[in-house]
Formats: structure tokens, C-alpha cells, sequence
């Protein structure tokens, strides 16, 4: 889930993306299982059902990562995906909490289709979207055929994702989440691979949700705190590893008491009854120190077209109509902004 | 009272300007100055910049409290807008730095009122571009040969010798030689061998324009933007910058 820092974040801190192009020629460290669980959650039949091949798989995680990834390199953007390595020890109860929340809302998914309810039924669908092993190991095969690169993380895919930005390996992070800023990157950009029209959860209303991009340098000189003690706020706010925070801080006190106290350490003085799952200082810690991998390579190569469309068409009854249409965009997007690109005029212009 | 009113005699000539700008960028800047009106854009992926500078002589009304600028959202202006006819004239009163309205009249008046956008100013420091290829060129040549090689991932220009230019398209397997002998090149100053290539594309959306005019002057370089001047019959000078692909 990640943290929620959006009530803390300047509208200086935040650049709308209006068109994908403005982007253009970024590269960008996605923040693949983020992604994948979008997919998973979004593309769904109006029952809730995700979309399946003939033999009964999942392929809406397939279906997002082809189409999306193609959207983004028409724009010139160069995606690498990032995937989760193994979770540290401090998330695990925030796993197992997450499991129980998803048994919970399979049995009631389960329940609505019973009873007619399809709006509950795609709701709780949605809630119980599990990404497993196969369907990462599918998604990798993938990008392989697609000659996108991607990186595994030894844990965190965030933490890894802002490791690259921070070399510059990436332009910028890219996930739902904040965490990557947590973790240092100077730039993330939310809502990259879910952009378009979303519906409101029980409600008809339909909102267009728009990239952004988010400064980590402008967040904190606005704010007038430091990388830590934003690390320090969101473990008072509540994050991954301690997912309830601190019973009755909201952002706007958490914010005022490490401003007032400097530190979380000193902060923790005042709130006594402040109660932990693991020890705070482990995690500000982990997100000063994660586990990264610091050698890697990044190329992007010429798509193999047949590999996708034995994936796609052959493995998975991806329609053929669909398919082809979209590899002859992804050939396109590959030559003019890969292969060989535009500079832009920001070296002439000012 | 307004902080500017202008009359352009030529609706359908200040609409195509906007259609033009808009089909290169969805935002665009219209700053109106004492002497002249100038429409600014720069596409979203920084590789095309676009500059429409009407003087004031080609407008005939044109009242100017103070100098202004006004946002165009320019996708939802040209759509907003109908294909004026040819006797239409369009007054372009700035209301407010908010507000702006474009009146469209021939025997009916049509009335549009438009807000004004936030966009970033953008300004091209010409003297930073040393370009090392000059040519004047018949404007109905070069539009004919980027039409030619339409569909091609890039238009790689060639000038080596003082006598023509050659536009390839490798991908297609295709050239056209503009020459002083044909008559398409009328000048051409080669200061160092140049080739670079540009964005098929991109060059598309500007070739339209180029029917307006008589002649243009093209200048590049290697590794350099290409530049494209022309001017139209009423002195309206076109201004388009294109970044090289790498």
C-alpha cells in the first residue's frame, strides 16, 4: 500500500502531465508489481472477472503491461521495469495483513456474484487481486520479447527504482506510491501506468486521472525539512512496515512535531504511548540503507515480434486483431524513439 | 474597457495560423505587442518550437492599451471554432488577463469568449545557432519533397557542394535534389559539409504552411536545429525550429 504523504505535498511539488510527450525521452524506473497489481485491479470484465485465456489464466497483468508499455515508448519515454525482490522481515505483518484482507474479500466476492451484486463483485474482485510467481515469471517473459529491460530488486522495487534515479540510470521513479521518495529519489511520477478515466469506487462518477510528476527537492525546501524527517513523518503517518503509524497523528501534526522536535527519535519522547509492530529506527534505517543492486545493465533491444505472438496469440489467445496492430506501433515507437532519437530543443532554447 | 482589440481582415488566414500552432502544440502563448502580434508554441516533447509574427500594418484596427499575453489552449480553441469563410473578419478583444474573446463576422457575428491558460513563456536565443547551411528555397519545392518522403522515420538533409540540396529517406530508399538548375534552390551557402537528419513527422505538420508562401529560407547544420523562415503576402513571418534526431 505504501505510504499516503499527498496531504503533505505542496502544489509547487507537483507537475501535471497533460501529454505523455512531455515526458518525452525520459527514462523511467517503474515500479513493476505497483503496475502489475493495477493492471490486475483495472482490467476486468464488469463482474469482476479478470481477463482470461482459453484454459482459464489471468492475462489482464499481459494485457496492461503490452498496451501501456507501448503507450509510453510512442511517447519516447524508456520504461525499465523494477520487480520486488524478497520482502524484509520488517513487512511481514503487513503481508499477512494484506492476505487477510484479500481471503476476506474473495469469500465476499464469491458472495456478491451469488447474490446478483455485480458492482460488489468487481469491488471485492478488485480487493482480492493476488499476483503470483507465474504471472511475474509471464511478465518478464514478456518484456524480454518486447526488448524492454528490467531489473530485480534484491527487496524493495522502490528502493531500487530510486537507487537508479539517484545514479541517474533513471530520470525518475514511477509507482502509486511515495515511498520511492522515501527511499531518495528526487523525482517520482504517480499514475504513469494507470492514466485515463477511473470510476469512483459506489459511485458514477468517473475522474481523469493525469501523470505527475513529484520533486522531492521542492517537497522538502517547501516544507523546510529534510529527506529524514520526511522518513521521520511517515513512519508517524504509517508506512508498509508499521501500516497503523501513530494513533491520532495525522500529516499535519506529524509534521508540526518533527519540525518542533527534529528528530523521530526525540519525537518518540513525547509520545509515550506511541506503539510500534517492529522498532521505528529499524525502519527509518531501512529506508536510509535498503538492500540495492548496484551493478546492472540496461539496454533496449529490437522487439521479437514472434516470441510475442506465440506468448500473446499462441499461449495466451491475445486476438490476433488486437495484437498485430499494436507490434507494428511498438516496431514504429522503437525505431523513431529508441533506436534513434530526437534531442529536443532545450539545448538551444532557454 | 479592454487591454487590447485587433481586426485581422482575413478570419480563415488567423485561423489556419492557429490550426497550425495547434497542430504542434496544444498550448501556445499569443503575446500582443505595440507593433505586432506574435503566436508562440512549443510542443510538448521540446523538439519543435513554432513563431507566427503578424505586424501590426496587417491588422486594421489594432488598439493596444498595454502589451499582453495570453495562454491559448489551443486544442479546445480550434475546435471551438468554425471554418470561417473567406470575406470573414476576426476582431480579437483581450478582455481581461483572464478572459479574451475572438469575434468572427461577415453578415452574421459570431462571438467565442476564452479563458486564458498558464504556459510558459519560451524564448529562442537566435545567436546561439551558428548554423553552417543557408539556402533559399521555392517553398512549393520543399513542401512537394516533405510530402514526397511523408512516412519516413527521418528526413536527413545533405549539402556538400554550392549547387543543391539533397533531402534522403533512407528507410524508403528515396531522394530529392533541389538544385539551382531545377529552379527549386535559388541559393545556397555552404559553409561547412553538412547532413542531419529531422522528424518526418513533424516536418508534415508545417508543410502546409508552406503553400502560403513564395520562398523560404532553410539553414541547418549538423547536429543543429533545422530552421525554416518564410513570409507570407500580408509580411506575416512564419519563424519553425526542429531539433536533429541523434
Amino acid at each position: 500500500m505504501g505510504v499516503d504523504l499527498r496531504d503533505l505535498i505542496p502544489d509547487k511539488a507537483i507537475k501535471i502531465i497533460n501529454d505523455l510527450k512531455e515526458l518525452y525521452g525520459r527514462t523511467v524506473a517503474i515500479d513493476t508489481y505497483n503496475a502489475l497489481y493495477q493492471f490486475l485491479t483495472a482490467i476486468r470484465q464488469t463482474d469482476g472477472t479478470p481477463l482470461m485465456d482459453s484454459t482459464g489464466r489471468v492475462t489482464s497483468h499481459l494485457s496492461g503491461l503490452f498496451y501501456r508499455t507501448i503507450n509510453l515508448m510512442e511517447s519516447c519515454i524508456k520504461p525499465i521495469y523494477v520487480f520486488d525482490g524478497k520482502p524484509p522481515e520488517l513487512k511481514s505483518r503487513e503481508i499477512a495483513q494484506r492476505s487477510l484482507i484479500k481471503s476476506d474479500a474473495l469469500a465476499k466476492y464469491k458472495d456478491a456474484l451469488e447474490r446478483g451484486d455485480l458492482e460488489a463483485a468487481y469491488r471485492y474482485a478488485q480487493i482480492s487481486s493476488k499476483l503470483t510467481n507465474e504471472m511475474v515469471d509471464e511478465a518478464k517473459e514478456l518484456l524480454d520479447a518486447m526488448g524492454v529491460p528490467w531489473v530485480q530488486a534484491p527487496s524493495e522495487g522502490e528502493a531500487q527504482a530510486a537507487y537508479m534515479t539517484l545514479k541517474n540510470t533513471a530520470w525518475s521513479a514511477a509507482s502509486q506510491d511515495y515511498d520511492s521518495l522515501l527511499f531518495g529519489s528526487p523525482r517520482l511520477i504517480r499514475n504513469l501506468t494507470i492514466s485515463g478515466k477511473r470510476k469512483l469506487p459506489k459511485k458514477e462518477v468517473y475522474v481523469e486521472l493525469k501523470p505527475e510528476v513529484v520533486e522531492l527537492d521542492i517537497l522538502l525546501s517547501d516544507l523546510a525539512i529534510t529527506r529524514e524527517q520526511l522518513i521521520d513523518i511517515a513512519i508517524l503517518l504509517g508506512t508498509d512496515y508499521n501500516p497503523d503509524g501513530v494513533k491520532g497523528v495525522g500529516p499535519k501534526t506529524a509534521l508540526k512535531l518533527v519540525k518542533t522536535y527534529q528528530s523521530l527519535e526525540k519525537v518518540l519522547k513525547v509520545l509515550p504511548e506511541a506503539q510500534f509492530p517492529v522498532d521505528p529506527l529499524k525502519i527509518k534505517d531501512f529506508f536510509l540503507n535498503p538492500p540495492v543492486l548496484t551493478e546492472y545493465k540496461i539496454e533496449w533491444v529490437e522487439p521479437n515480434e514472434k516470441l510475442i505472438k506465440e506468448l500473446l496469440i499462441t499461449h495466451h489467445s491475445f486476438s490476433e486483431e488486437r495484437v498485430l496492430p499494436a507490434l507494428e506501433r511498438l516496431r514504429k515507437a522503437f525505431k523513431s524513439c529508441i533506436k534513434s532519437k530526437v534531442r529536443g530543443l532545450d539545448a538551444w532554447i532557454r | 474597457m479592454s487591454l487590447c482589440r485587433v481586426v485581422h481582415p482575413n478570419a480563415k488566414k488567423f485561423v489556419a495560423f492557429l490550426h497550425v500552432v495547434g497542430n504542434i502544440a496544444d498550448e501556445g502563448e499569443l503575446l500582443i505587442g505595440n507593433d505586432k502580434a506574435v503566436i508562440k508554441a512549443l510542443d510538448p516533447a521540446r523538439i519543435s518550437l513554432i513563431e507566427v509574427i503578424i505586424p501590426s500594418s496587417t491588422f486594421i484596427e489594432y488598439e493596444v492599451l498595454r502589451e499582453v499575453s495570453i495562454g491559448l489552449n489551443l486544442s479546445s480553441l480550434v475546435k471551438s471554432i468554425p471554418k470561417p469563410k473567406k470575406a470573414d473578419k476576426v476582431t480579437l478583444t483581450v478582455v481581461s488577463d483572464e478572459f479574451y474573446e475572438l469575434i468572427l463576422e461577415d453578415d452574421v457575428k459570431r462571438r467565442y469568449r476564452f479563458r486564458s491558460i498558464e504556459v510558459s513563456p519560451t524564448e529562442v536565443p537566435e545567436l546561439d545557432l551558428d548554423f553552417k547551411v543557408r539556402a533559399t528555397i521555392l517553398s512549393s519545392a520543399l513542401r512537394d519533397a516533405i510530402k514526397d518522403l511523408e512516412g519516413s522515420e527521418g528526413i536527413e538533409f545533405v549539402a556538400e557542394l554550392t549547387e543543391f540540396l539533397l533531402l534522403k529517406a533512407p528507410d524508403l530508399n528515396a531522394q530529392i535534389k533541389l538544385s539551382k538548375a531545377s529552379g527549386s534552390l535559388i541559393e545556397l551557402d555552404v559553409r561547412e559539409p553538412s547532413k542531419s537528419t529531422y522528424d518526418a513527422d513533424y516536418l508534415t505538420k508545417v508543410a502546409d504552411l508552406l503553400s502560403a508562401s513564395d520562398m523560404l529560407e532553410l539553414s541547418y547544420g549538423s547536429e543543429l536545429p533545422l530552421s525554416i523562415r518564410f513570409k507570407l503576402a500580408d509580411d506575416t513571418l512564419v519563424k519553425y525550429l526542429l531539433a536533429p534526431k541523434a
